[in-house]
C-alpha cells in the first residue's frame, strides 16, 4: 500500500502544478480536482470508506461548483506568474525538503525515552518510519509552495479561489503527516470547509464575470488596471513576439 | 435536541432568504418574513438552549451530536445576544431602505449565525476552527451583493482573509502537540541526538505557532497591517452590515483562537518572551495607529471602522499573556466589542441617512437636532468603556495587567482609552452650530401624539356641535359619516387598496351629500355650517348613520356587502353620481368575492391583515425618524446590558471550554 500511497502523492501534486500553471480554466479546476481528491488517500492508516468518502463529496461538490461558475468565463487565463516549469521546479523542490524535514522529525520523535510517557498517537506512524508520512508532509509543503504565492499575489479570481483550495489541501495534509488519522467528524468538518470553499471561489468568480466578462481582479483605486499588473514582462513578451 | 432545531431554523432561513430576497416582488416579501421569522425562531432557540444536562447517573446528555457540539453557557448568550441585535439590525434596514437592504444582510446573517453556533459549540477544536472559518464565508453574500465597482475587489480580500485564517488555525492545531513532544524530548528525557534536534526545532515552532494564531486573529478583525480590507468595506457596502461583517463574524474565530492558546499552548508554559513581546507590539500598534486614523479621518464611516479596529488590538493581549487566566477576560471582552461596536455602526448608519452625509464636519449640530440618537451615542461610548464595576472596564484591566505587570499594564489600559477622544470629537461636533445639512434634517418629534380615530367614535354623542381636532370635524353627522367610512375601510373585507378607494370616494361623496341635504346650506369640511348649526337630531341621514355606527361598534364586525351598502344608503341622496358609482363599485366586488368562493373568514383574515400591514406601513412611514433612532438607541442599551453584565457575562466567559476530543492525552 505505501508505494501506492507515495504515487497518489506524486500525483496530487501533479495536479497542484497544473491548477496553478495552466492557461485555461477547465484545466485548472481538474488540476485542483486530482490534487482535492488525493489529498485524502495519503495518510497512515488508510481511513475508512466514509470518512473518505465524505472527503471525496466535499471535494466534488466544491470543484464542481467552481466549474459550473466557470460557463461563460474566457478561455483563457492571464498568464501564470511561475509557468508549467517554474511551477515544476518549486513543487518538485517544495516536496523534497518536507520529506526529508519529515524524516529528521521522525528521527527526533523516535529518539524520545523509552521510559518517558508516549506520544499519545501523535505522528505514530513518522515515528514509526513510514514514508507514507513523509511524503504526506511533501506534498504539504509543495502545495503550499504552489498556492502561497497565488493566494498573496492574487491576480485573477479563479487562481486565487484555487489557491486557497491548495491550502486547505495542504492542511489537511500537514495534519495527516504531524498529527495521524483525523477523527471521522474533523474529516465531516473539512470536507464540508473545502465545499464551502469551493461555493466561495464559485459566487466569487461568477461575480467577476458578470461585471466585467473577465476574471481578473481590479483595484477600486486603480479601476483600469490589474492588480499587481507585469507590464515589464507583458512588454517583453511582445517585443520578442 | 433544541441545538439541532436551532441550527436547522438558521440554515433554511439562510437558504430561503438567500433564494427568494434577490427576485423581488411577492417572492421577496414572503421569504423576508420567513428570514425574519427564522431569525427571531433562532434567537429564541438560543435563549431556550439547556447545559450542563446530566443522566439520571450523572452522566452528561450527550444529545444528537454524541458530545462533538456541547451547549455552554457562553454559547447560549452570545449567540442569544447576536440574534437579538441582528433583529433590530433588520429592522433598521428595512426602515433605512426597504426590502432591498435585506438581500445581503438577511440571509447572511442566518448563514453566520448558524457556522458560528456551530464553531463556538464544538468540543473538537478542529472542528471549531472549520466552523469559524466557514462563518466568515457569510461575509461574501453582502458584499458579493453590492453594486460597487470594487465588489470583486472586496470579496476576493474576504475570502482569501476567511480561508487564510481557518488554513493558519488548523495547521497551528497540528503542529503544537508535535512541538509540545519535542520540547519534552528537548529537557532531556532522550537520546542525545534526539534532545539536540527537539531542543533546536521545538522552542522555534511553538514561538512561529503563537504568532501565527495572533497574526489570524489580527487578519480577521482587520488589525493593522490587514487594515486595508476593512477601509475598502467600509466604501462598498450598505452601512447597517458592517457590525456583521467586520464584528460579529470575527467573534467565532477569536474564540476558537482563544481555545487555541489556551489548550495547547498556554499549559506548557514555555519561555516565548520575544514572541510575546512582538505580539505585544502589535497589540499597541494597532491600539494606537487605529485610534489616531479614527480621530483624523472625516469619514464617518472610516472612523467607525478604526474605531473596531482600535478595540480589537485588545484582544492580542489575551493571546500574549499566555496565561489560562486571561481565557475569561478575553472571551467577555470579545462579547463586548462586538455589542459596543454594533451599536456603533448602527448608529453611523442612521447619521448618515438622516443627515445625507458621511463628512464628519458637515454633521456639527447633529445632536441638537436627534436627542434621541444623540442619548444612543452617548451610551454607546459609556458601553465601549465601562464604567467601575462593569465587566467590560474589568476584562480592560485584566487583559492590560495580564501580560508583563506593571508599568506596562497600566499603559496598555491607558493605550485602550486612546479612542476616546474620537467619541468626545463626535459629541463637540454635535454640539456645535449646525450646518445646513443637519439644518434641512427631519428632525426627531418627541411629541404626543393624538389619539386614534377608532376612539372618537365614543365621543360622537356631543350635542354641543361639531369638534374640530387637526382640522377635521370629528363629531357631528358629518364626523360620524367619516368615522364610520374609515372603521368600515380598514374593516373592510374589500382589501386595503380598494376599501382606501373606496373609501375616498365615500367620504367626498358623504360629505356633498351631508352638505346638500344640511338645512342651513352648505357645510365645507373642518368647519361648522353657515349658520352656526348642525343637521338635526331627528334628521333622517343622521339617525340613520348613528344607528348603524351603534350597530357596527355592538357586532365589532361588518359584512363587506352589507356595510358598504349602509353606507352609500345612508349617504346617497337620490341625485349624487359618486354615491352611485360607489353602489356600483361595491356590487361589483361583491359578485367577485362571491365568484372566488373564498370562504368569509379567510378572506376577513387577510383582509384585516393586509390593513394592519397597510397601517404599519403608515406608521413606519411617519414615524420613520423616531423609529431609527429608536432602534439605535436599543442596541445602544443592549451594549451597555452587556457591558454591565447582563446574562451573566463574566461567569460564563470564565467557563471552560468543552474541548474534550482534541489534543494529546499524555
Amino acid at each position: 500500500m505505501t508505494p501506492v500511497l507515495i504515487l497518489v502523492a506524486g500525483l496530487l501534486v501533479m495536479g497542484g502544478i497544473a491548477a496553478v500553471a495552466a492557461a485555461t480554466p477547465r484545466l485548472a479546476v481538474l488540476g485542483l480536482l486530482l490534487a482535492l481528491t488525493g489529498a485524502a488517500y495519503v495518510v497512515e492508516p488508510v481511513p475508512g470508506p466514509l470518512a473518505l468518502g465524505v472527503r471525496l463529496a466535499g471535494t466534488t461538490l466544491g470543484t464542481y461548483l467552481v466549474w459550473i461558475a466557470l460557463r461563460r468565463a474566457p478561455g483563457g487565463l492571464p498568464a501564470s506568474s511561475m509557468g508549467w516549469t517554474g511551477s515544476a521546479v518549486i513543487a518538485v523542490a517544495a516536496f523534497t525538503a518536507g520529506f526529508l524535514a519529515a524524516g529528521t522529525l521522525g528521527a527526533a520523535l523516535a529518539g524520545g525515552s523509552p521510559e518517558g510517557p508516549g506520544t499519545g498517537g501523535v505522528a505514530s506512524a513518522l515515528i514509526a518510519g513510514s514514508l507514507v508520512p513523509r511524503a504526506a508532509l511533501g506534498a504539504s509543503l509543495a502545495l503550499a509552495a504552489l498556492a502561497v504565492p497565488q493566494v498573496v499575489l492574487a491576480r485573477d479570481t479563479l487562481r486565487l479561489g484555487v489557491g486557497l483550495m491548495l491550502v486547505l489541501a495542504a492542511t489537511g495534509l500537514a495534519s495527516n503527516a504531524l498529527y495521524g488519522l483525523p477523527d471521522p467528524v474533523e474529516d465531516l468538518a473539512l470536507a464540508l470547509l473545502t465545499a464551502g470553499a469551493g461555493a466561495g471561489t464559485a459566487a466569487l468568480v461568477a461575480a467577476s464575470i458578470r461585471r466585467g466578462g473577465e476574471l481578473v481582479i481590479r483595484d477600486s483605486l486603480r479601476p483600469d488596471a490589474p492588480i499587481r499588473h507585469r507590464a515589464a514582462d507583458e512588454a517583453h513578451r511582445t517585443v520578442v513576439s | 435536541m433544541r441545538l439541532l432545531v436551532l441550527l436547522a431554523i438558521g440554515m433554511t432561513g439562510a437558504v430561503v432568504s438567500a433564494w427568494g430576497l434577490p427576485r423581488g416582488g411577492r417572492a421577496a416579501r414572503i421569504t423576508a418574513l420567513v428570514g425574519v421569522a427564522a431569525l427571531a425562531g433562532v434567537t429564541g432557540a438560543a435563549f431556550l438552549l439547556r447545559t450542563g444536562r446530566l443522566t439520571d447517573t450523572g452522566q452528561p446528555i450527550t444529545g444528537p451530536f454524541d458530545a462533538h457540539l456541547v451547549v455552554t453557557g457562553f454559547l447560549r448568550m452570545v449567540v442569544g445576544l447576536w440574534g437579538l441585535e441582528s433583529l433590530v439590525l433588520v429592522v433598521l434596514a428595512v426602515l433605512l431602505g426597504g426590502l432591498p437592504r435585506l438581500r445581503g444582510l438577511l440571509p447572511a446573517t442566518l448563514a453566520a449565525l448558524t457556522g458560528g453556533t456551530v464553531a463556538m459549540a464544538s468540543a473538537d477544536l478542529a472542528v471549531g476552527a472549520a466552523a469559524a472559518a466557514g462563518t466568515g464565508l457569510a461575509g461574501l453574500i453582502v458584499i458579493l451583493a453590492a453594486q460597487g465597482p470594487s465588489a470583486v475587489a472586496a470579496g476576493a480580500r474576504e475570502l482569501c482573509v476567511t480561508l487564510a485564517t481557518g488554513a493558519v488555525l488548523l495547521v497551528a492545531m497540528a503542529i503544537v502537540p508535535l512541538a509540545a513532544r519535542l520540547a519534552l524530548i528537548a529537557s532531556g528525557v532522550g537520546l542525545d541526538e534526539a534532545t539536540e534536534t527537539a531542543s533546536t526545532v521545538a522552542g522555534p515552532a511553538l514561538g512561529l505557532v503563537i504568532l501565527a494564531v495572533a497574526a489570524a486573529v489580527a487578519a480577521r478583525w482587520g488589525m493593522p497591517p490587514f487594515h486595508v480590507r476593512v477601509s475598502r468595506l467600509t466604501d462598498l457596502v450598505p452601512p447597517e452590515t458592517l457590525p456583521l461583517l467586520i464584528a460579529w463574524t470575527a467573534v467565532p474565530l477569536t474564540v476558537v483562537a482563544f481555545a487555541v492558546v489556551d489548550r495547547f499552548i498556554a499549559p506548557l508554559a514555555l519561555p516565548l518572551d520575544g514572541e510575546r513581546a512582538l505580539i505585544l507590539l502589535a497589540a499597541v500598534a494597532t491600539l494606537a495607529g487605529a485610534s489616531l486614523a479614527a480621530y483624523f479621518h472625516d469619514d464617518l464611516r472610516h472612523a467607525v471602522g478604526y474605531l473596531v479596529i482600535a478595540d480589537a488590538g485588545l484582544l492580542l493581549l489575551a493571546i500574549a499573556a499566555l496565561d489560562p487566566a486571561a481565557w475569561g477576560p478575553g472571551r467577555a471582552w470579545v462579547v463586548a466589542l462586538a455589542a459596543s461596536k454594533t451599536a456603533l455602526g448602527a448608529w453611523a448608519a442612521v447619521a448618515e441617512d438622516r443627515f445625507e452625509t458621511r463628512s464628519l464636519p458637515e454633521l456639527r449640530g447633529w445632536m441638537r437636532r436627534s436627542p434621541l440618537l444623540s442619548a444612543a451615542a452617548v451610551i454607546t461610548a459609556v458601553a465601549t468603556f465601562g464604567l467601575p464595576g462593569w465587566v467590560a472596564l474589568q476584562a480592560r484591566v485584566d487583559l492590560a495587567a495580564g501580560v508583563w505587570g506593571s508599568p506596562w499594564g497600566e499603559l496598555l489600559l491607558l493605550a485602550g482609552f486612546l479612542t476616546l477622544p474620537t467619541y468626545l470629537r463626535f459629541a463637540r461636533l454635535g454640539l456645535g452650530r449646525a450646518t445646513s445639512r443637519v439644518d434641512r434634517a427631519a428632525p426627531e418629534r418627541i411629541v404626543r401624539r393624538r389619539k386614534p380615530l377608532e376612539s372618537l367614535r365614543v365621543e360622537q354623542e356631543s350635542p354641543a356641535g361639531p369638534t374640530i381636532v387637526g382640522g377635521e370635524m370629528t363629531t357631528g353627522p358629518m364626523g360620524i359619516a367619516t368615522s364610520m367610512i374609515r372603521s368600515a375601510a380598514t374593516g373592510s373585507l374589500a382589501g386595503v387598496g380598494r376599501a382606501k378607494a373606496m373609501t375616498r370616494g365615500a367620504v367626498a361623496s358623504a360629505r356633498g351629500a351631508l352638505a346638500r341635504s344640511s338645512p342651513a346650506g352648505a357645510a365645507t369640511p373642518g368647519q361648522p355650517a353657515a349658520d352656526g348649526g348642525v343637521p338635526a337630531a331627528g334628521d333622517p341621514v343622521v339617525e340613520d348613520i348613528r344607528g348603524r355606527d351603534i350597530a357596527m361598534a355592538e357586532t365589532g364586525a361588518m359584512a363587506e356587502t352589507g356595510a358598504m351598502a349602509a353606507i352609500t344608503e345612508s349617504a346617497e341622496p337620490a341625485d349624487v353620481a359618486g354615491a352611485t358609482g360607489l353602489r356600483a363599485r361595491v356590487r361589483n366586488l361583491s359578485r367577485s368575492r362571491t365568484r372566488a368562493g373564498m370562504p368569509a373568514m379567510a378572506a376577513g383574515f387577510g383582509a384585516r391583515l393586509g390593513a394592519a400591514g397597510a397601517r404599519l406601513t403608515g406608521v413606519l412611514r411617519r414615524d420613520r425618524t423616531e423609529l431609527l433612532s429608536g432602534a439605535v438607541l436599543a442596541l445602544a442599551i443592549l451594549a451597555a446590558l452587556t457591558s454591565w453584565g447582563a446574562l451573566d457575562l463574566a461567569d460564563a466567559a470564565a467557563e471552560p471550554a468543552p474541548i474534550i476530543l482534541s489534543g494529546t492525552t499524555d
